[in-house]
């Protein structure tokens, strides 16, 4: 097999089943305002929505305000590249990956079907089954967006990660189980995302009240820790990584 | 998939309130029924309406191939319905999901409705229902999801305190709107306004305020008169935005343009005019009974749109829907520059157009644009110039979802205008 070939086989094998080191330190590309504005353009295509504003000076990595002006939803789209990468965002695909769930969001006006007791969660399942099923069919590696959102813990906001990559998996295998020439349609991934919101609620609900207390507090105890590898002894394998890492860059 | 979906009332009388929620899966195998079984075991029956079951069955007592139906009741008014689904091929999994979905939803809206017509033809019973201890007050208890409507179950305070009032306000929506679907959007909106001002619990001098605003508007219903409700609201009401959200959702506008009897004139300015600075190069005038008033929206943008407006419906009546100004940029810059003769830079109308969608506040946020201002000045304008005419404006404005609804004939472009702004093509 030419090398080319094989290395590019391998890049996007690890895109697709990240694991953490693939998603912070392997794969990176620098991804302009362009490309993202580009990719926005073309989404609001895909999903047949009015072009969201965008604003690039945002203090969030990426996130979607609906405001209904006058009876309109008017979408603006708030990202910082920069955030977005510290998040691990940091290739074209995994930006475009993270596009898709914002305009699943769009694309439903944040309606939810009432069946989740915490409607935040539904909405967010609902949009990372969206956007896995989409950047599949659009052929998007999906590797670090998984592995990302499967990482998070509960919130009041967003439901445990185990759920959200269950979500995402389900959405993937569906496209995935489609033959190659087939039409997806948008509703039809609806079809799917209620029959996994039907048979995983109970599942979903019972986590919920479970760890209602811990979910509460999620967000109050959520301090950044940066951690000094370099304190560690060499035998640590996170700093050799880093080091090895640093060489190379060099 | 699912190609058609209703909820209709069953044919036969002989339908037992037991079978509601057992599901007949027309056009499936064995194994296919095996698995939407399992899908209805791991489903939480907590959320839904009914315990669900699945069944095999052969279609033909509802004349199905392929598809689902299932007998259901609504909890408040027992009344029996069939929802069916049918189908072009097999069923799957994914469509019984949805069906499930669906049914829901659909009962979802009709209970609403139903405890809003309650809650405004007896109150005392719909107070009754809800704090009673049975298993309506369960399922209406349940989150209904923002896909079954807006909120729900907060209607319920001393919306009329006295039976006149409940008796006037049916009366009279039904004289003014008629009983079909608008009365029914009427009652709904109405509702959660007297929710809205009663919510205010505590302060007597609300109170007594909001029973003022409520006889009052009950009058002003009764005369059609739009345009004074408005003002008695602008200037009484405790939430202006939504009293004028209210009052512009329950009239049509549609219905109020084959009554429109204003024409709105475009001509050039003439030589010996100046040119306005809000205005530019044109003007616009209303005329009725052969008197004519000049009008003239207090921000420059918004004379803009209005004038994009005018030439869309006198050359597209027919659309509904508003324009798109982010489809629409240079046929925007075109007539800005044919308004204002603003050829110096592209800067200045690029600003105007970016300002339009989003801005920045002073802290560097993003915010909502300036085309609600635009809307606002237009309406605040028309409002009241149509006042003075005893006119109802509703028909000769646009909103955010849609377009203006005056009679094509109404619009009148001098022979000096007429070329150069049909010229104009919004998409």
């Amino acid at each position: 097999m030419n090398d080319e070939i094989f290395i590019g086989f391998l890049k996007w094998h690890r895109r697709e089943d990240a694991n953490f080191f693939d998603v912070f330190f392997h794969d990176k590309e620098l991804v302009e305002k362009e490309y993202i504005k580009d990719e926005i353009a073309f989404l609001s295509e895909f999903f047949g929505l009015n072009e969201p504003n965008i604003d690039f000076e945002s203090d969030s990595p990426l996130e979607v305000r609906l405001n209904d002006i006058q009876g309109e939803i008017v979408a603006c789209i708030n990202c910082n590249t920069k955030k977005l990468e510290e998040c691990g965002f940091n290739n074209k695909d995994a930006v475009v990956a993270s596009l898709c769930h914002e305009f699943s969001h769009i694309y439903s006006h944040g309606h939810t079907y009432g069946y989740c007791d915490n409607e935040y969660w539904e909405a967010e399942l609902y949009a990372d089954f969206m956007a896995s099923a989409v950047m599949t069919a659009l052929n998007v590696a999906g590797g670090k967006y998984r592995y990302l959102i499967g990482d998070g813990k509960a919130t009041l906001t967003h439901p445990y990660g185990e759920y959200r990559l269950r979500c995402a998996k389900t959405a993937r295998e569906y496209i995935l189980s489609l033959p190659p020439t087939s039409k997806i349609a948008l509703e039809d991934i609806e079809s799917q995302f209620l029959l996994f919101l039907l048979t995983n609620v109970k599942d979903i609900n019972n986590y919920l009240h479970d760890h209602e207390e811990q979910i509460e507090h999620a967000l109050d105890s959520k301090e950044e820790v940066k951690i000094d590898y370099m304190q560690y002894p060499d035998s640590n394998l996170i700093k050799q990584y880093i080091l090895k890492h640093q060489q190379n860059n060099d | 998939m699912i190609k058609n979906f209703e909820l209709s009332k069953p044919t036969t009388s002989l339908v037992s309130h037991e079978i509601c929620g057992t599901i007949h899966v027309v056009g499936a195998d064995s194994h296919n029924i095996e698995m939407m079984s399992n899908v209805v075991s791991k489903m939480d029956s907590t959320k839904t309406m009914f315990p669900y079951s699945v069944k095999d069955d052969d279609g033909q007592s509802v004349g199905l191939q392929n598809g689902f139906f299932v007998y259901v009741k609504n909890i408040l008014t027992q009344e029996v319905y069939v929802a069916k689904a049918y189908c072009d091929e097999e069923v799957t999994q994914a469509d019984l999901a949805k069906f499930i979905v669906s049914i829901e939803l659909d009962l979802k809206r009709k209970l609403a409705y139903n405890i809003r017509c309650l809650a405004v033809n007896s109150p005392e019973l719909c107070f009754e229902l809800l704090s009673s201890g049975d298993n309506v007050k369960e399922i209406l208890a349940r989150p209904f999801g923002k896909a079954a409507g807006p909120s729900i179950f907060g209607v319920i305070r001393s919306a009329f305190q006295s039976r006149e009032k409940q008796n006037d306000f049916v009366q009279i929506s039904e004289q003014v709107l008629g009983k079909d679907a608008s009365r029914h959007d009427f009652i709904d909106n109405f509702v959660d306004l007297c929710n809205a001002i009663y919510n205010k619990e505590g302060k007597p001098d609300q109170l007594k305020m909001a029973d003022k605003i409520v006889d009052r508007l009950l009058n002003e219903i009764c005369n059609h008169n739009e345009a004074k409700m408005v003002n008695f609201v602008r200037e009484h009401s405790q939430d202006r935005t939504f009293f004028k959200n209210f009052v512009y959702e329950c009239l049509d506008p549609e219905q109020l343009s084959s009554k429109a009897q204003v024409t709105i004139y475009v001509r050039r300015k003439s030589k010996e005019e100046t040119i306005s600075k809000n205005l530019g190069h044109y003007r616009f005038f209303t005329e009725k009974g052969g008197v004519q008033k000049p009008l003239k929206f207090g921000r420059e943008l918004s004379n803009v749109y209005m004038l994009m407006y005018l030439i869309d419906h006198v050359k597209e009546p027919e659309r509904k829907q508003p324009i798109d100004l982010k489809r629409n940029v240079e046929e925007f810059k075109k007539l800005y520059r044919d308004l204002f003769k603003d050829f110096s830079n592209d800067d200045h109308i690029k600003d105007i157009v970016s300002e339009y969608f989003h801005r920045k506040d002073k802290y560097g946020n993003l915010r909502s644009g300036r085309k609600s201002e635009y809307i606002d000045a237009i309406r605040k304008t028309m409002q009241e110039q149509f006042e003075e005419y005893n006119e109802s404006f509703l028909p000769y404005i646009m909103t955010g979802n849609s377009h203006l609804h005056v009679p094509v004939d109404k619009i009148v472009f001098e022979e000096d205008a007429k070329e150069a702004l049909l010229s104009y093509n919004f998409v």
